[in-house]
């Protein structure tokens, strides 16, 4: 169980919507407050392929309303918290867009100027985080790890066919073995570049 | 619609905006809650991110994400990650690559153990017969140095030699910097070759050279890159300046 103490919200949210909107969202499970870290990544995941500026702000938003919501007394009957999150989610995504003064257009896109994340970080610290990272893996995760983007940079089924073959794996469970040793790198990486001054970014 | 249903160019499609109505309804809801199609969008991104980095989209694919990347930190961390990651994986020597694993099996088998018998025989024979040269020993390397491209350096990355050997030099490239293989030269502050190789063979987004450290006393020195495109004409692809601090002679 993810043991999380999530942050107070910001915005007006008094303690006893902050514990309805817990109550809501982990539907009568111990790990509440993992039910809302997830429920807020997912938001934020969302909002950013919406092509939405300050996806972390608008995830928040939304939880601030849905906690609003429970804590005036509105019974909500769903089965699935989530579908009512996402109905407010559209709803905030829209007025996103009006704020931004214009509708989604052809490339489904509203967004504004933004710096452009790690790009700023000099990249040679960044290689050099990551190396460091690497080698804390254990040996057989970081030979998968590289050799999977080494070769066509991890396009080539064929290749991909063969890592499975020799890892005992399937196909899928390949792809997510991957994806979990690439998101500990990243946080490897942050976590690095974070104690060295170059971040910390918000947003995660 | 079952999560399984999706396939990956679907989950591209409702990534990069280019879904409308159910079906788009139908991958929001499952985004927020079906944990196997959650899974399902992150890996998409993953790749997304990687065909981004790899210049791997086409025009209008790659302005729909390089919008969003450009309205998200955590997106643009995600991609300066993939960067680093697809230029280590191809400077990394393979520990292991899919020939050899399909020759290590077939030397397994009675006729491959019998044919490697023969050929170290032969190569022994051979090695008596052939006349002795003192062929040098690969210079070892003595020192990394990893130069981003040009857009996204904040200055000069500086490399302190130790000793005499070699010098393993990585050049990051842009997406669109990828040709089939490179012409380095190392420049002096006077506009001195000091050091030039042609026809270096990239790999993915990142093109490595090992260089003589004695080519490279200390001081202020610029890579010049040159794209090697058959049938086209070679291509300017800048420079990248780097300083060496200390270097044994």
């Amino acid at each position: 169980m993810l043991s999380v103490a999530p942050e107070p919200m910001p915005g007006d949210v008094d303690a006893a919507a902050w514990t309805a909107l817990l109550d809501f969202l982990g539907g009568g499970r111990t790990d509440r407050g993992a039910a809302y870290v997830d429920a807020r990544r997912r938001l934020q995941f969302f909002f950013e392929w919406k092509g939405c500026a300050g996806a972390p702000e608008l995830a928040d938003e939304v939880l601030n309303r849905v906690a609003a919501k429970l804590a005036a007394g509105e019974r909500i009957h769903t089965g699935e918290p989530l579908r009512y999150v996402l109905g407010v989610a559209r709803l905030v995504s829209l007025e996103a867009y009006r704020r931004m003064g214009k509708q989604r257009s052809d490339d489904g896109v509203a967004h504004v100027a933004n710096d452009d994340g790690g790009e700023r970080i000099d990249g040679e610290r960044r290689l050099a985080a990551l190396e460091a990272c690497l080698e804390s893996l254990p040996a057989r995760a970081r030979e998968l790890l590289v050799r999977y983007h080494a070769h066509d940079g991890g396009r080539d089924a064929e290749h991909r066919r063969q890592l499975a073959e020799e890892w005992r794996l399937t196909a899928n469970a390949l792809r997510i073995r991957i994806h979990r040793l690439r998101e500990q790198m990243e946080g490897c990486v942050r976590s690095r570049l974070d104690a060295d001054g170059a971040g910390p970014r918000g947003g995660r | 619609m079952n999560a399984g249903a999706h396939d990956a160019e679907q989950l591209t499609r409702y990534l990069l905006g280019e879904l409308t109505g159910e079906d788009e309804a139908d991958l929001d809801a499952r985004l927020l809650t079906d944990d196997t199609t959650w899974m399902a969008l992150r890996q998409a991104e993953d790749a997304l991110v990687d065909d981004y980095v790899l210049g791997r989209l086409d025009h209008a694919r790659r302005a729909r994400a390089a919008a969003r990347i450009a309205a998200s930190p955590r997106l643009g961390e995600r991609v300066a990650f993939s960067r680093s990651l697809h230029a280590i994986a191809a400077a990394r020597p393979l520990p292991r690559s899919s020939w050899s694993a399909r020759a290590a099996g077939w030397l397994g088998t009675r006729s491959g153990r019998m044919a490697l018998v023969g050929v170290g025989i032969a190569a022994l024979l051979l090695a008596l017969a052939w006349p002795r040269a003192d062929a040098p020993a690969p210079a070892p390397i003595v020192a990394s140095l990893v130069l981003p491209p040009p857009t996204r350096s904040v200055g000069a990355p500086s490399v302190s030699i130790a000793g005499a050997g070699a010098l393993t030099l990585i050049a990051v490239l842009d997406p669109e910097e990828v040709h089939p293989a490179y012409r380095l030269r190392i420049v002096a502050a006077r506009g001195a070759v000091v050091w030039s190789a042609d026809r270096v063979v990239g790999r993915a987004a990142a093109v490595e050279a090992v260089v003589p450290t004695r080519a490279l006393a200390a001081g202020p020195y610029t890579l010049q890159l040159t794209g090697l495109r058959s049938g086209q004409g070679d291509i300017d692809l800048g420079s990248r300046d780097f300083h060496v601090t200390a270097a044994a002679r």
